[in-house]
């Protein structure tokens, strides 16, 4: 029997014109471990709350779930409790108590277990989880991958049958997630846990998962196995383009009639695959003709540099108290106009301080922040210049206090004292219509991403820095954004974004520095700077190591391999 | 931080102590057993913070609140029948100088014995005691106690996006300091309503609200609980039974006056003593076992 049955579910939110579900039908064997994709707004979060009537949303439902054959509303609160684990996508905001081991009796407590089982079953989870380390600490030194990890045990240690996760790496970074995606395997693997999950990130989990679905507008497009997904999705772009990269090269380099089911998963049997195909040596043609698009944009961003320099930083130290760490050591970095350069670095190497410093809010205690050649101090200081620099901080709700768009841009205006032609430009530009009369709490990320770009737009800023802008951010909409920071770069705005996307990095960046312990390592175009990385890099390069010279793209290994000769694999 | 063997103590063990130690020298101003409290509460301090902080901690603080308490009270306080001269025109008593140095001792060690418990009684024991009789108002604490870390924390995010936009707050005249610190209220109390939401959610997802509800904690009460709790209600037990046989008595006014020293008196204080001093003897005695198993290696 199945664990849960989906049979013809609908669902709309009140006074919505379009259903969030519609027709949805799925069935999750006990032990699946199932992964759901689609973009913002797909309904997957919605179809996940459905399978958890404590946290249903009201509004018009026909249709059914059935969880262990039993109607889902049925289960009551008890059972739905203990046997439905849910984990959301912000760590800080889920943790409800002040010690890790508080949090983690909590849903225990809630059901009444008694002390000396509760010690029993807290040991076993943080053992199993390896939180031993910090099972004494308050919650509030934890960093958010171990956060998320706590909300994860929390929810394990009610011994759940089923775990529904709602975009739960969503505000961690590649290396928490990855750790965070371990854990649920061993969940799935050595428990027999039942895993559904939401993810943007299908590069990590494709390997791990039984099942895909892809969701678009409230209903299922296709739901099939990770091999297989190619396969399905052929013809469709929208979803192709977000498959991991060896899925991608694996459909594009397929010899015609031969079947995609069986596509390779991983790297290593990316290049397995590459390497029993393709003979790799033969395409006769350079390995500099390798460089497609991204280098014809590297080259126009090296025409912008050599014309003008906007800011300059020159061997900065930084640190926030006198007798704390140093957390740049001696920076160098420069900042061009029309150029768009990313920032890269491993978690708390002090990229967003390195950002703030740039762009004048944090002073150095030794070493020169020039603007144009001037101090930056005394320039963020004169009133002519004000909003010449933007700088968006991590979280830009952090920015937002009206109750909608339109207002909180209205009101930026009116501080730059700029006309109203001006905001409506800015809309323009950030195709914000649609979201102008939303709370910005209501509206998705990328949403409130363009909305807190567009007003830094307002003052027409020389400089853009942007921290950790793509967090969070689907992957559909990622490449939309890319283009537009393109954009704007084209019109001769510089822009500097930090990240830890290298595939983002890697394709729309002009520059990329990458930042460790304090200082800028190494610093040139994405191809410089990531291809002789072996581990700090994108995925296609890796897949690519050795075997296809200079491809930092899946494009660029497709068009490679399209060019070699084939190896006759029936002999 | 130093170790303290009583911090591995029951909090129940634990809080009966401290309320006894804190509510006898406030309740009896009885100069020997004043002098007791304050010393013992004076030893254990050093224990706790080291020989050199608790002294800094003792100079800095402590000491100049007994001594203003000990002169001011002798100068606003004219009862008593014993005049030793005249200020002003206002007569200064002996006793009114007695009471107030009484008063110094009882504030001194009151004090001293605040901060030991503040180091000991944590927010954890805080909850347990709290937690054994009413398991959600431990909740209710808990969320209040990360609430107020993660307040500070999104209160400074908001700050430092206000000054990535609007430059530095110190070069800005007052109003607009004002401004912007509104502005961080405001958009924080936003951002704590609605993630109140999302804790909420959390909560219900994790069967808040089912009845009955249990506590968790990681406290036992051990063999060694129970000889300081004997020791605790032993040392209670004598002292309570000479108090309560009128063998502890004081009177400041208008005439000093104490009890006779009887026999009575003497095991109370020697009670008394011994009582405040658990922590300390415990503290001693593993001190010399440590020592001890040191020697033999």
């Amino acid at each position: 029997m199945a664990l849960l049955e989906i049979k013809n579910l609908n669902f709309k939110y009140p006074e919505a014109a379009q259903p969030a579900l519609s027709g949805i039908n799925l069935e999750i064997q006990p032990g699946e471990f199932v992964l759901i994709c689609g973009a913002s707004g797909c309904g997957k979060s919605t179809l996940l709350r459905q399978c958890k009537p404590a946290l249903s949303q009201h509004g018009e439902k026909s249709g059914a779930i059935y969880f262990n054959g039993k109607v889902i509303e049925e289960l009551s609160f008890r059972e739905q409790s203990e046997k439905i684990g849910f984990v959301m996508q912000d760590p800080e905001m889920q943790i409800v108590t002040d010690k890790v081991r508080h949090e983690l009796a909590f849903g225990l407590e809630s059901l009444g277990t008694d002390n000396r089982k509760m010690r029993v079953r807290i040991a076993e989870i943080a053992s199993f989880f390896g939180i031993r380390d910090w099972f004494e600490s308050s919650v509030s030194t934890l960093s958010g991958g171990q956060k998320q990890l706590l909300c994860l045990a929390a929810v394990t240690v009610m011994q759940p049958q089923l775990l529904l996760l709602d975009e739960p790496t969503s505000q961690l970074d590649p290396i928490a997630a990855g750790e965070f995606f371990n854990t649920l395997k061993r969940i799935n693997s050595e428990l027999g846990t039942t895993v559904i999950i939401t993810e943007h990130r299908l590069e990590n989990l494709f390997p791990m998962v039984d099942r895909v679905v892809f969701m678009r507008g409230g209903s299922i497009v296709s739901d099939c196995s990770p091999a297989d997904a190619a396969e399905k999705l052929q013809g469709d772009d929208e979803f192709f383009s977000v498959l991991p990269s060896s899925v991608r090269i694996f459909a594009k380099t397929r010899q015609n009639g031969q079947n995609l089911c069986g596509a390779p998963l991983e790297v290593r049997s990316a290049r397995d695959y590459l390497l029993n195909n393709f003979l790799l040596d033969s395409c006769r043609y350079k390995a500099s003709e390798n460089r497609n698009s991204v280098s014809a944009k590297t080259e126009s961003g090296q025409k912008g540099k050599k014309t003008e320099t906007i800011i300059s930083v020159r061997e900065a130290w930084f640190r926030y108290e006198k007798d704390s760490k140093d957390i740049l050591c001696g920076m160098n970095f420069d900042v061009h106009a029309g150029e768009l350069t990313c920032i890269v670095g491993g978690n708390g190497a002090g990229k967003t301080t390195a950002l703030m410093t740039a762009a004048g809010v944090f002073a150095p205690y030794r070493g020169k922040v020039k603007y144009r050649g001037k101090p930056i101090s005394t320039f963020r200081k004169d009133k002519s210049s004000a909003g010449k620099i933007g700088v968006l901080v991590q979280n830009p709700l952090c920015c937002f206090v009206m109750d909608s768009v339109a207002e909180e841009l209205e009101a930026a205006a009116k501080a730059y004292k700029l006309p109203r032609s001006g905001i409506e430009e800015v809309i323009d530009i950030m195709q914000l219509q649609s979201v102008l009369n939303s709370n910005p709490y209501d509206i998705s990320g990328g949403e409130l991403q363009r909305a807190a770009i567009a007003k830094l737009l307002l003052s027409k800023p020389e400089v853009i820095f942007l921290d950790e802008a793509t967090k969070g951010m689907d992957a559909f909409f990622k490449a939309e954004f890319g283009a537009l920071l393109r954009r704007l770069a084209a019109r001769g705005t510089a822009i500097v974004l930090v990240s830890h996307d290298i595939e983002f990095c890697a394709e729309f960046a002009d520059r990329c520095a990458m930042f460790f312990n304090g200082t800028v390592i190494a610093e040139g175009t994405p191809q410089d700077v990531f291809l002789g990385n072996s581990f700090y890099t994108t995925s296609a390069c890796r897949i690519s190591r050795g075997i296809i010279p200079d491809a930092l793209t899946s494009e660029q290994i497709i068009d490679y391999a399209n060019r070699c000769e084939r190896k006759n694999n029936d002999a | 931080m130093k170790r303290d063997c009583f911090d591995t103590i029951h909090p129940t063990a634990a809080i009966i102590y401290f309320g006894f130690a804190l509510a006898m020298p406030m309740l009896l101003l009885h100069p020997v057993l004043l002098g007791i409290s304050f010393l013992s509460a004076l030893a254990w301090t050093v224990q706790l913070k080291g020989a050199r902080n608790a002294i800094q901690f003792f100079c800095k603080f402590i000491l100049p609140l007994m001594l203003l308490t000990a002169i001011l009270n002798p100068i606003f306080n004219h009862k008593g029948l014993t005049v030793l001269f005249y200020l002003k025109r206002n007569p200064v008593t002996l006793e009114s100088a007695a009471y107030g140095a009484a008063s110094g001792v009882m504030l001194g060690s009151v004090l001293l014995i605040f901060s030991c418990f503040n180091r000991i009684i944590t927010d954890d024991k805080i909850l347990y005691l709290f937690g054994r009789i009413i398991p959600s108002l431990a909740v209710v604490l808990s969320m209040a106690l990360r609430f107020v870390p993660l307040f500070i924390t999104q209160a400074k995010k908001i700050a430092l996006a206000q000054r990535c936009s609007d430059g530095d707050p110190a070069s800005k005249s007052i109003a607009k300091r004002a401004k912007s610190g509104l502005f961080i209220f405001s958009a924080l109390i936003t951002w704590a309503l609605e993630s109140a939401v999302t804790t909420a959610d959390s909560m219900r997802a994790r069967g808040f609200g089912l009845h009955p509800r249990s506590f968790y904690t990681d406290f036992r009460f051990d063999g060694r609980d129970t000889v300081v709790s004997l020791f605790l209600a032993a040392g209670i037990a004598v002292f309570g039974t000479a108090a309560g046989c009128g063998k502890i008595t004081v009177s400041y006014f208008p005439k000093f006056r104490m009890n006779h020293v009887s026999p009575l008196f003497i095991a109370a204080c020697i009670a008394y003593a011994l009582t405040l001093l658990i922590p300390v003897i415990m503290n001693i005695k593993e001190s010399v076992a440590w020592h001890c198993l040191k020697s033999k290696i």
